[in-house]
């Protein structure tokens, strides 16, 4: 297990590597010239030919491409990640200040995910063709297709119209009040989790018929075990297999696609961030996001793979 | 089969458990007056218009006039100050903030999110006041000023009085320093140095008196120094270690003499500011601090307020209130908010390229401004709510209005004016149309599509080019396409404001090469009498917008904001979009 550990974390590097090329090609490759972008904030400010050529040389835009890419590599192995072309912040202080927002978001997004697909995937498949998995079945799929800002949009609006509700303004870090903290950070959380539900739910259900129509699954029945052990300690863990992948893969979208709810709830997260700095071809807090997240992608989808041996013993890894 | 009791208990009790968690109710926003600032200025006089004076404080008790009746303003009156109310100390006023500020920096940065965030931190020498129209300039840091008979040299006379938020006095090194970074930029970032091309020294004639010599005379010089983004920052920040200048400082902080100072920036949160006590009058403000909330969307700005987590909407091209909105406030909140009209000074436009087919050609241009329903541009763009009008927006700098509704292209009914555009068309050669492609910025879109299908009225089959707001701007200056559709600002009122889009002086933004249409530019700048400066400035705007048709000016949609009357005494319809907005006589009351 550790050997295998240290190969997947080794592999890393050169994944990592590869985005770096692709980030930098593609943020090249794409019409938007940041000196521009710089010189009008806003749109106005008036610039010359001459102001911009001065921008893009104190930039370092103007220098041959390979050149921008080996001088980023060797900031990055000097863990120099830079500041931001248009604040000047370092962009270690805006991963520190964003990060755990967009972590927080997407673990909460996946837990209400989880919490809502998993008893409704098991319940739609024990009572299969009833009215109730047809509720069941009705709401994933309205979940599916629903988009997470509508349903964002809705679950802010009801509050407001019906309750004369809104949550407190300024968001609050978990370790600073846990109470503001939730009444904040639930709502985008279950809108996206809603809607990543949907997909977990469906996946539940028909693993789950799979797994009820198993042989030792009917000896289970056939001894006279309760429903309560037959469905969790025999059926469910078999079940979760499938169902742990699509979580994992839950949560790198999650983090990847926070923005949405992070613009209509107003955390300071990581996706609003990132995609402020593509609009602004802000190029050094582009590469340096797209880096950090994929490196979580890659450690979630390990932690998924360890979680594999957990759930399934014949599983070991070399 | 049987449900699994405890999977069915469990996931029923976890939710109920997360609802009652998240919708604990929150502590109502109260609002209570603190005790009076540690100073212990005496209680605000009773202050008239007869005995406010450029030093004292401005007067609060003068009822407003009501806003004029005209059918397409819905702003209410703005809740006159009652007989015997008192302003009450204390209290944080919230705002929508639609976006995070690049950075708080005054001289570097031109955006409005950021200015929205530290205009009640700076003053500025000169200043436009917020309760008259356009462009009647009030003094600010400099309290009176002397101009020469032949327009070239302008004295200062400053404010004793005014000391910087660390203690140290504002000076005339300061307003020299301020001036001469604008004039000659001894880096390449520093916004708006267009505004002070026309200076050529700075003097410092005592502690408190500066003189600006220009090379030529500049009519919209002390217009362009009342600007909202000309806050004067603190010289003896903006140094480094080595004597060089650097107002890296001016990132993270905002320094300055206002009635206001930073107290915290939470990045992508909100931006908190407290009140001054160095602020030269000592009884003002009368709020504790201003808290700007950064709400990026558009839905969630109006929810927050009509909830009433924040006391007034946002500011900017995009975020002011949508007709649903106004119907919300007016039948849901009537009574407990007001409405502000505001002259945004925003115009959606077409600039043609004539470098480009078929807009080489002035007729196909014309036929574009002929076939134009102005009328049905107003409703449809700009909810009914704004003003039709050439390239610049209806000010004193700009055609009469009167005149302009009955010129062609602006006037009803267009019978006359669609049939003369297809024939200019006909006599252009295009009898059988053309295909054109425009550029467009994604935020634009909906208006491109409607003027869209106005060119196909006159066989111009336009495709839009939709493009995000960098590479808009990046095609506009290699001159790429025939069209660039866009909103564009014009925060003084005055020409000078859009004359990077026109003037061939190497601009990025212009498509044009017109030395007459530079000549008339300068001519307008350095006319020193107002009255002749605007005579020229009219015929400026009919040159644009009439002669040559450089532009197609679809509507110049103003806007409304809202305000929970617990708020006192805002200004917010005032001249521009920010210099109302220094609250440093609102207040707010706990209702």
């Amino acid at each position: 297990m550790h050997t295998y550990i240290l190969k997947r974390l080794i592999l890393t590097v050169p994944v990592l590597l590869g985005v770096t090329v692709l980030t930098f090609v593609i943020m090249r490759v794409m019409p938007g010239d940041a000196a521009i972008a710089i010189m009008t904030s806003g749109g106005q400010g008036g610039a010359s030919q001459s102001d911009l050529a001065r921008v893009r040389a104190e930039l370092g835009v103007d220098k041959p491409l390979h050149i921008q890419y080996l001088n980023w590599m060797w900031s990055l192995v000097r863990l120099d990640l830079g500041n931001s072309w248009h604040s000047g912040r370092p962009i270690v202080e805006e991963i520190k200040l964003r990060f755990p927002v967009t972590f927080e978001l997407a673990v909460l997004t996946v837990m209400v995910s989880v919490l809502i697909a998993i008893p409704v995937g098991v319940i739609s498949a024990l009572r299969q063709d009833s009215v109730v998995d047809y509720v069941f079945r009705a709401v994933s799929i309205f979940g599916l297709t629903m988009p997470s800002f509508w349903t964002g949009t809705l679950i802010l609006f009801c509050l407001v119209v019906w309750f004369n509700w809104f949550p407190p303004m300024g968001f609050t870090g978990f370790f600073e009040n846990p109470l503001v903290n939730l009444q904040q950070i639930m709502w985008p959380a279950l809108a996206v989790g809603y809607y990543l539900s949907a997909y977990l739910a469906r996946m539940t259900r028909s693993t789950m018929l799979e797994v009820l129509r198993q042989e030792y699954i009917r000896t289970a029945w056939s001894k006279g075990l309760r429903a309560r052990a037959v469905v969790i300690r025999h059926a469910l863990k078999n079940t979760l297999l499938p169902v742990v992948t699509l979580a994992g893969i839950q949560i790198a979208v999650a983090l990847e696609g926070s923005v949405v709810a992070e613009s209509i709830f107003m955390l300071p997260g990581m996706g609003l961030a990132l995609v402020s700095a593509i609009q602004l071809r802000d190029y050094p807090v582009i590469q340096t996001f797209m880096l950090v997240l994929t490196l979580i992608v890659m450690v979630v989808n390990l932690l998924v793979d360890i979680t594999y041996g957990w759930l399934d013993p014949r599983i070991r890894y070399k | 089969m049987h449900w699994p009791k405890a999977l069915r208990h469990n996931s029923v009790l976890a939710a109920l458990l997360l609802a009652g968690v998240a919708c604990a109710p929150a502590a109502p926003a109260a609002v209570t007056p603190s005790a009076a600032p540690t100073s212990a200025p005496a209680p605000a006089p009773a202050l008239t218009s007869a005995n406010a004076t450029a030093t004292s404080v401005p007067s609060v008790s003068t009822p407003r006039p009501a806003l004029p009746a005209t059918p397409t303003r819905v702003a209410t009156p703005v809740p006159a100050v009652q007989p015997g109310e008192k302003p009450v100390y204390g209290g944080v006023m919230s705002i929508v903030q639609r976006g995070e500020p690049p950075s708080l920096n005054a001289v570097k940065d031109s955006s409005i999110t950021t200015h929205h965030v530290i205009f009640p931190i700076y003053e500025y020498l000169l200043r436009r006041d917020p309760t008259a129209p356009w462009d009647k300039i009030i003094p600010d840091l400099a309290e009176s000023w002397e101009v020469s008979p032949n327009g070239l040299q302008y004295t200062f006379r400053l404010r004793k009085d005014v000391k910087w938020q660390d203690g140290k006095p504002f000076t005339a090194e300061d307003a020299a320093f301020f001036l001469r970074l604008k004039a000659d930029p001894p880096v390449t970032r520093i916004a708006l140095t267009a505004y002070y091309r026309s200076i050529t020294k700075v003097d410092v004639v005592d502690p408190y008196t500066v003189r600006v010599t220009l090379a030529r005379p500049d009519s919209v010089f002390l217009l362009h120094l009342s600007e909202s983004r000309q806050g004067i920052p603190p010289a003896h920040l903006m140094k480094d270690a080595d004597g060089k200048y650097t107002d890296k400082v001016l990132d993270t902080q905002a320094v300055g003499t206002g009635p206001f100072k930073l107290k915290e920036w939470k990045h992508g949160v909100s931006v908190a500011l407290e009140r001054n006590p160095q602020y030269r009058i000592k009884e003002l403000p009368y709020l504790d601090g201003i808290t700007y909330y950064i709400i990026p969307d558009r839905a969630t700005q109006f929810a927050a307020f009509r909830s009433g987590r924040v006391d007034i909407t946002s500011v900017g091209g995009g975020t002011y209130l949508t007709p649903a909105e106004l119907q919300i406030v007016q039948s849901q909140l009537a009574g407990k908010v007001s409405i502000y009209y505001i002259k945004t000074a925003l115009q959606y436009t077409v600039r043609f390229n004539p470098s480009k087919k078929p807009f080489d050609d002035l007729r196909v241009r014309q036929a574009a401004h002929l076939a134009t329903d102005r009328q049905t541009a107003l409703k449809l763009l700009a909810d009914g709510v704004g003003a039709i009008g050439g390239a610049f927006y209806p000010s004193p700098w700009a055609m009469p209005q009167q005149e302009v509704l009955t010129m062609p292209g602006f006037r009803q009914p267009k019978d006359q004016d669609a049939a003369k555009a297809k024939q200019l068309m006909a006599d252009a050669g295009y009898t059988n149309g053309t295909d054109v492609v425009m550029a467009v910025r994604q935020e634009d879109q909906n208006a491109a599509v409607w003027f869209q299908n106005e060119l196909r009225k006159i066989g111009i089959r336009a495709t839009l080019r939709v493009l995000a707001q960098v590479p808009y701007w990046e095609s506009g200056s290699k001159r790429e396409f025939p069209a660039y559709f866009g909103l564009l600002s014009m925060p003084t009122g005055h020409p000078d404001d859009v004359a990077e889009y026109y003037v061939s002086s190497g601009q990025i933004f212009s498509q044009l090469s017109d030395a007459k249409l530079d000549a008339m530019f300068d001519d307008v700048a350095q006319t020193v009498d107002v009255a002749e400066a605007r005579k020229k400035s009219i015929a400026l705007d009919r040159y644009i917008s009439v002669e040559q048709v450089y532009g197609v000016v679809l509507v110049h949609p103003d806007g409304y904001r809202a305000a929970w009357n617990r708020v006192r005494n805002l200004h917010l319809d005032g001249a521009g979009q920010l210099d109302s907005q220094r609250y440093e006589d609102t207040w707010k009351t706990g209702e």
